[in-house]
């Protein structure tokens, strides 16, 4: 428990240099700052991995099945994806818009409660683990995208800006691979719905209820499903495809965070109708 | 003529791209507000947490039961008709094509050289197709002009034909499965036998136990089952816990929630006048007496706080029973006791005995699961085809001396943002 605790704390103070790192960057404009900042969010994965490990040990199960665990791994997945976009298309400035969802997603983790508890009846299967860890995947996929968008949006409005234009890509690179994040999120969150209904057709009767849960997933996967096509529409490929982008991870967010706190459903196990739903 | 016009134009509205995604912007919007306000409730549940205007307009509009409203079928009918359109008018467009060849002069250009120094131009176009990791060559002549071509991944121009065939099967057989729904409950303590409605089944819970993990957490519960059918011969018997549902023909027995019962004597004066299980929630009822005594909870490992009853832990280590009494509709009396303590009201006497844990068991038979699964496969399948196989071709076009390649002759991965996947054209 104690190696998790520092391993947490250590990625987080990690993560939290490497996007000053990145701001300096962006701001003073120097280059050796990115770099840095690349170094350290590396160092931070190492230490979140090593986090993540050591508490699937004690726990004996993949660290997937509360707030705690998902948030921390949902920020791992933000992470791991951060660092492929990076090496795969040697975006410096990317960490200054993808880090500060990184950090959200982790101090919401670092807010929960770290107790392992035995699973609940409920979560004793085998499709937890397709299930969450696709989620986490998808997520961290569209992170990027939704980061990789606002780095389009600024792009946009700073066409003359000599630093931007030095480090960011054109706008077609910036909109290919904000596509292409998407295209790989929504695979991951197709699975991630299939998986849940199998799942969920085995524990409570239903595949689809219309739990605020997957009706959320359904929300989500309609916002990208759109704005996958309407990048195909003429005017739609360039900024407004963007805001659609930054908005699907607007409801990424709710449906993580949101539904579990602020609508009950199955996935906020409450007690339902005076029995004690198992 | 102008009959024939009208159709073609609605014809086209419900295929159109655009339709299909306002069909599913609407559908998303709903079903935010579905989320958002709590689904088949009672009219009075409204009335207690929302302002009258937002009462009047969620009856008026069917918010409280959105998901089952006409107008959210009708939206997800005519999302039918637009993928079934979309799907059956495009499939020609698509098989011609993934079979046919297309490219363009302009902006798939690769080199043009002159083949007079070349021996044999057939062998050095193979050659060069070859070094692009393209294997079968095939040829047509164009007037003056001979094509060799070759193509690679063209399964990849059906993805988006599968995902909306996909998305088509899993809204139908949803639909119907929603339709020819069966749904039914069946509790009891161990030793209970209950009809599963009119099924021509019972189902006789032979015994439910829970397993307790460490720090008495709940680990599992599980119910063993047996039907039996109408002359009450079995027919099937099983085991079934959460996630894991028993199955017999078609309908599924489902581990779903679980509670307490105990046994209750009701006496006036020293004449017994009721005898039966009681369930936690649930109210005994002596309609030619006027009264009544509901069993509100029970508290297994019983303490009284500062704050008010509670329990210790889920095991029966000191349990209480709280109840109240109503008399002519009001209620009269309320306390906890002990099971087997007797309860005096007047002149009558309640005991109540014999707590026991009992099984709640759903039990649903939704035709169409497999039909959905497929539907979701092609959905997945669908996906991986129109993001991960992108169609490529390379064309070379001998005109006289002349040698035109043009196509996608690029190792795969290397040309990063020169092409973008078609994606889910619709």
């Amino acid at each position: 428990m104690m190696l998790e605790n520092q391993s947490f704390n250590f990625a987080l103070a990690l993560y939290i240099f490497s996007l000053v790192g990145y701001l300096c960057f962006f701001t003073l404009r120097k280059e050796k700052y990115a770099v840095y900042g690349s170094m350290l969010v590396k160092f931070g994965f190492l230490f979140h991995t090593l986090s993540l490990a050591t508490r699937a040990v004690e726990a004996s199960r993949l660290p997937l099945s509360n707030q705690y665990e998902f948030a921390n791994s949902f920020a791992w997945g933000i992470a791991f994806s951060f660092i492929a976009f990076e090496w795969r298309y040697k975006l410096k400035l990317l960490g200054s818009f993808v880090l500060p969802l990184l950090l959200l997603v982790a101090f919401y983790a670092a807010m929960q409660s770290k107790e392992i508890m035995p699973l609940m009846p409920a979560l004793q299967s085998k499709w937890i683990v397709v299930h969450v860890s696709t989620a986490v995947f998808s997520y961290g996929a569209f992170a990027i995208a939704c980061g990789v968008s606002i780095m389009y949006i600024i792009r946009d409005r700073l066409r003359e800006d000599r630093f931007i234009n030095k480090h960011l890509p054109n706008l077609r690179v910036l909109d290919i691979i904000s596509y292409r994040a998407i295209a790989l999120g929504f695979i991951m969150l197709t699975v991630v719905i299939v998986s849940g209904a199998i799942w969920a057709e085995r524990a409570w009767g239903r595949y689809w209820q219309w739990d605020p849960k997957e009706t959320w997933s359904f929300i989500t996967w309609i916002i990208y499903a759109i704005y996958l096509h309407v990048r195909l529409t003429k005017g739609w490929k360039d900024k407004k495809a963007a805001w659609f982008a930054v908005l699907g991870f607007v409801s990424i967010i709710f449906t993580y965070i949101g539904v579990n706190t602020l609508l009950v459903g199955y996935h906020s196990y409450a007690i339902f109708l005076g029995f004690r739903w198992v | 003529m102008q009959e024939d016009m009208s159709f073609k134009n609605l014809i086209s509205l419900f295929r159109s791209m655009r339709f299909g995604l306002t069909l599913l912007g609407i559908l998303g919007v709903l079903a935010v507000i579905g989320s958002t306000i709590p689904q088949g409730q009672s009219e009075a549940f409204y009335r207690m947490n929302y302002s009258e205007g937002r009462v009047r307009l969620i009856m008026a509009l069917g918010f409280n039961n959105i998901y089952t409203s006409l107008y959210f079928k009708s939206l997800f009918m005519a999302l039918c008709i637009n993928l079934t359109l979309c799907s059956i008018l495009r499939f020609k467009d698509i098989l011609k094509k993934a079979n046919g060849l297309s490219y363009s002069k302009e902006e798939e250009k690769i080199e043009s050289l002159s083949i007079k120094g070349i021996e044999k131009p057939d062998a050095f176009i193979k050659e060069k197709f070859n070094s692009w990791g393209y294997g079968q060559i095939k040829t047509r002549q164009e007037g003056q002009r001979t094509v060799f071509y070759s193509k690679r991944l063209s399964i990849g121009y059906f993805g988006s034909w599968l995902i909306h065939l996909g998305l088509l099967i899993v809204i139908i057989a949803y639909s119907y499965g929603q339709y020819s729904n069966f749904s039914a409950a069946v509790y009891g303590i161990p030793g209970a036998v209950e009809e599963i409605g009119d099924t021509g089944l019972s189902a006789a819970i032979r015994d439910f136990r829970i397993e307790f993990g460490a720090g008495e957490t709940i680990n599992q519960y599980y119910t063993e089952l047996e039907l039996l059918d109408q002359e009450g011969i079995p027919v099937a018997s099983g085991l079934l816990y959460v996630n894991n549902p028993f199955r017999y023909k078609g309908y599924s027995f489902y581990q779903t929630a679980t509670g307490w019962a105990a046994g209750i004597k009701a006496f006036k004066g020293n004449a017994a006048i009721g005898d039966q299980l009681l369930y936690e929630g649930t109210t005994y009822i002596d309609e030619a007496e006027g009264i009544a005594l509901q069993f509100n909870k029970l508290y297994p490992d019983y303490i009284n706080t500062s704050s008010g009853m509670s329990t210790v832990s889920q095991l029966p280590n000191n349990p209480k029973i709280l109840y109240s009494i109503f008399y002519q509709g009001s209620r009269v009396d309320m306390n906890v006791v002990s099971p087997g303590e007797i309860i005096n009201w007047q002149e009558y006497q309640f005991a109540l005995d014999n707590i026991n844990r009992y099984t709640y068991l759903q039990v649903n038979k939704m035709p169409g699961k497999a039909a959905a699964l497929s539907g979701a496969l092609l959905i997945m399948v669908g996906l991986y085809f129109a993001f991960y196989l992108k169609p490529r071709h390379v064309v070379a076009v001998v005109e006289g001396h002349s040698l035109s390649f043009y196509g996608h002759a690029a190792v795969r991965g290397k040309n990063v943002f020169n092409s973008v996947n078609t994606g889910l054209g619709g």
